[in-house]
């Protein structure tokens, strides 16, 4: 074995080594515009909300809306033979004095275990803790006139 | 070495020496590539973010004690597959690390997160490149590596490989998008797996020059959505020659046999609007259609069918739908002669646009070369896929399949003409689903006018569709019932086409209360009668309410014997107070109704009480107390999706609830029970 070939060989794997680091390094590089459009006008279609937020519309238009109206207003077509009328989900007055627990505490068990409607139902043996907890989520989405609203 | 012969010994010492180093320095390399991993950096920010936070010594000790390391999830299920993720995303599962920053956050609940994260993995959710340890080949987001990570907005996709049913609870926009592509269309052209059996709502179109006019058929044509907005029928986009050929086509394509033995030869006499004004509301034609906007929306818009169709083909196609239509929703009324006079009079009268073109024209003779271009862009633009025409079968789909879409390589997509969008696999879908024709000239496929909600509905739909391996144990399958009823009442049934709105044993319609399955144990056999000849109202604020069918006496007694006798559920007792109703149950069911429970916020009673559920006066007359039991011991027995809340009530308290039910007296007479029907037998 010749020294030249030792060295040759030496130099073989470090140029191979070395190499694949800078290919590395350069597939790095190269994911750069994937990421993002070019300018190019073309806007992703995006649902309006994300997951657990959703989830919670969805709920909340199936088992809530009847009375609490589609945008929590209070105002669903069964409100109006309620009394008291359902609360005003939106208001952010409301929202503010309401940790996410007790939201969830209330859709969990009705009204009527914390002294207010037994028109408010409980639905934590329908919907569970983690239903309720999109629930919650999405109410929280209510709330706030002042953010922009969801992309069109 | 020490060999006389080679040149002198220092030389060969320093070429020794030399390559010594090197191969040194080459066995370094190692080690120092794995110090300066990007995973190390991560960890290191995790130990520092737990000893920062750490609530007790034991957390603190466990902090410190940390090494960096390689963690993963190994899945032999799975194909052996390993996935790295935790490597980074090191507080998934920890409950503790809810609201920490990014990578290291607990994973959001979803029904099998972080609960099953060592069970599946990741990669099978989120793709990209399980085995990876640095960020941009994790994520996948390198050359060479076909399966990037997926846009969180797409993940409920994924849901979709093991879930193959439409509905997927918990995974809204996923479910949203597969009945989309259902109901638009999708797999009259595409193949795609699961769906061979898929037939379109879309109208037969033989005998179309009986129905309606060149005029009408250019306009609708051209553009649907103006004479109907809520239709599937896409825009083609068509040019006014191709628009004239297949009108050319369709008008040359002769009536079924079966509708022209229907088709109303004489002349038919004016009828009396008025009077046709009448059986149209009573009809209740809105539980499925709509007018101007206004209905249920399953079947077509109403509010310019004066416009569109001539009125003999009314007459003759409201007097035998499945004559015309043979797979049609729409139920054959027991109407009389009379009935169809002035219901046609009237709608032909009322519904028709000012904007829309006349319906009569001068006689159209289409010439024979025009026929023959109409029919090639009939095949061209794959109308059989969704239409069809008698002896005709163009029902091959034209479009490419889709099956396995969702994990094409970005690569092997054709961008055309899209120089604007980014080479990746959701871009290039949502392009397809909003502007189909926009990759090249000549493309068929047609416009679907989808709104933005939409499209990332069926991108998700699509994505679902992978080739990834999933162990058949983990598969949660939706078989399609396929239930048909048998003999009289089967033939009764189709042709009541009761199977549109109302559900027998898994097949059939989604109204959620309606379902038939188990009808005998539900009501009392008499009502039932009562019911199929006057369709009271059961939920007035409903749209989809059931339809007066105008049936014969004796056909409503033998449905309603039927149903008591076959429609039967064991689990549900059949009258749980044989000895009459006990008063002191009676009143404590009166309590529990308004004071614990609060039940009126949603049935009425008496008149007073909401309107979400139906009211209950006279509830004895229709149901049988021991399904009222069954139903309050746990009402998503029945359907999981029923909104009437499960309140856990005990033997006791059901059995109560129910005595007082019971015990409601029927209303007074209602108006609409006063009225008789006209024309009714």
């Amino acid at each position: 074995m010749t020294p030249l070939r030792s060295l040759g060989l030496g130099l073989l794997l470090l140029a191979l080594v070395l190499g694949s680091r800078c290919e590395g390094s350069g597939k790095g590089a190269s994911a750069g515009p994937e990421t993002g459009a070019p300018d190019s006008g073309w806007v992703m279609p995006v649902p309006a909300a994300g997951y657990n937020v959703r989830e919670g519309r969805f709920l909340f238009l199936h088992y809530c809306a009847t009375c609490h109206g589609e945008e929590g207003h209070g105002d669903g077509f069964n409100s109006y033979t309620l009394d008291p009328k359902p609360r005003d989900l939106a208001d952010s007055t409301f929202q503010a004095g309401r940790s996410d627990e007790e939201l969830a505490v209330i859709i969990r068990s009705g009204g009527g275990m914390g002294g207010m409607s037994t028109g408010m139902p409980p639905w934590g043996r329908v919907l569970g803790d983690r239903k309720v907890g999109y629930i919650v989520m999405f109410l929280r989405t209510l709330r706030a006139p002042a953010e922009p609203a969801p992309a069109p | 070495m020490t060999d006389d012969q080679h040149p002198p010994a220092d030389r060969l010492w320093l070429w020794f020496a030399v390559s010594s180093f090197v191969f040194l320095g080459v066995l370094a390399i190692s080690p120092v590539k794995d110090h300066f991993q990007e995973y190390r950096r991560y960890q290191g920010r995790y130990r520092e973010f737990l000893i920062q936070t750490a609530a007790s010594r034991h957390d603190l000790r466990e902090a410190e004690g940390q090494r960096p390391q390689i963690r993963q999830i190994w899945l032999p299920e799975f194909d052996n597959r390993v996935d790295r993720c935790v490597t980074c995303h090191l507080g998934v599962e920890s409950s503790r690390m809810a609201g920490a920053p990014a990578p290291f956050g607990l994973h959001p609940r979803t029904p099998h997160t972080p609960g099953d994260i060592s069970r599946f993995g990741c990669a099978i959710c989120h793709r990209g490149q399980g085995r990876a340890t640095s960020l941009e080949e994790a994520h996948g987001r390198v050359p060479d590596w076909d399966s990037p990570i997926l846009p969180v907005r797409y993940t409920e996709a994924s849901c979709g490989q093991c879930h193959t049913g439409e509905f997927v609870p918990e995974a809204s926009l996923l479910s949203q998008g597969r009945a989309l592509m259902r109901r638009s269309g999708c797999y009259g052209c595409h193949r795609f797996e699961g769906q061979e059996s898929w037939r379109s709502d879309a109208p037969d179109l033989d005998g179309l020059s009986r129905k309606t006019s060149v005029v009408w058929l250019r306009a609708w044509l051209k553009a649907p959505r103006l004479w109907s907005p809520r239709t599937w029928m896409p825009d083609f986009h068509l040019s006014d020659g191709e628009a004239d050929s297949l009108i050319a086509f369709l008008w040359a394509q002769p009536p079924p046999p079966e509708a022209e033995a229907s088709w109303p030869g004489e002349d038919l006499p004016a009828g009396d609007a008025v009077r046709g004004r009448v059986v149209f509301g009573e009809s209740r034609c809105i539980s499925c259609h709509t007018i101007d906007g206004r209905g249920n929306g399953s079947a077509p818009e109403l509010v310019v069918i004066g416009s569109k169709v001539n009125r003999k083909w009314l007459v003759g196609f409201l007097a035998n739908p499945h004559a015309f239509q043979p797979g049609t929703t729409m139920p054959r009324y027991d109407f009389s002669r009379q009935d169809l006079l002035d219901l046609s009079q009237y709608m032909m009268e009322e519904f028709v646009s000012g904007e829309a073109p006349p319906v009569s024209g001068p006689p159209f003779r289409p010439a024979r070369r025009a026929i023959d271009a109409g029919e090639k862009l009939y095949k061209k633009y794959g109308c059989g896929g969704c239409h069809r025409i008698a002896g005709r079968s163009d029902a091959a789909p034209i479009g490419p399949d889709l099956t396995g879409i969702g994990d094409k390589p970005a690569a092997l997509l054709d961008f055309g003409a899209r120089d604007d969008l980014p080479r990746r696999l959701p871009d290039w879908l949502a392009a397809k689903a909003s502007a189909p024709r926009s990759f090249r000239a000549g493309l068929r496929m047609p416009d679907l006018k989808l709104g933005p909600d939409e499209i990332a509905a069926i991108v998700t739909a699509l994505l679902s569709s992978s080739s990834a391996t999933i162990p058949e144990g983990y598969r949660v399958r939706e078989e399609a019932a396929s239930y048909a009823p048998p003999g009289r009442f089967g033939a009764l049934v189709d042709r009541y086409r009761c199977l549109s709105c109302h559900e027998i044993q898994g097949a059939g319609g989604d109204i959620a209360a309606a379902a038939l399955t188990a009808e005998g144990s539900k009501v009392r056999r008499d009502w039932l009668k009562r019911y199929l000849l006057v369709p009271t109202a059961i939920r007035p604020i409903l749209t989809d309410r059931m339809i007066p069918l105008r049936m014969p006496p004796d056909v409503a007694g033998f449905l309603a014997d039927f149903m008591a006798e076959v429609y039967v559920d064991n689990r549900i007792p059949d009258d749980i107070f044989l000895q009459g109703l006990p008063p002191l149950q009676v009143e404590r069911g009166r309590t529990l109704f308004y004071e614990r429970y609060g039940c009126q916020a949603c049935h009425s009673v008496g008149g007073h009480g909401g309107s979400v559920g139906p009211f209950l006066d006279g509830a004895r007359e229709k149901l049988k107390s021991g399904w009222i039991f069954w139903w309050l011991r746990g009402p998503q027995q029945w359907r999981p999706d029923v909104r009437c809340p499960d309140h856990g009530l005990d033997e006791t308290d059901a059995r109560d609830l129910a005595a007082f039910v019971m015990s409601v007296p029927a209303a007074a007479a209602t108006p609409e029970d006063a009225a008789p029907m006209r024309g009714s037998p």
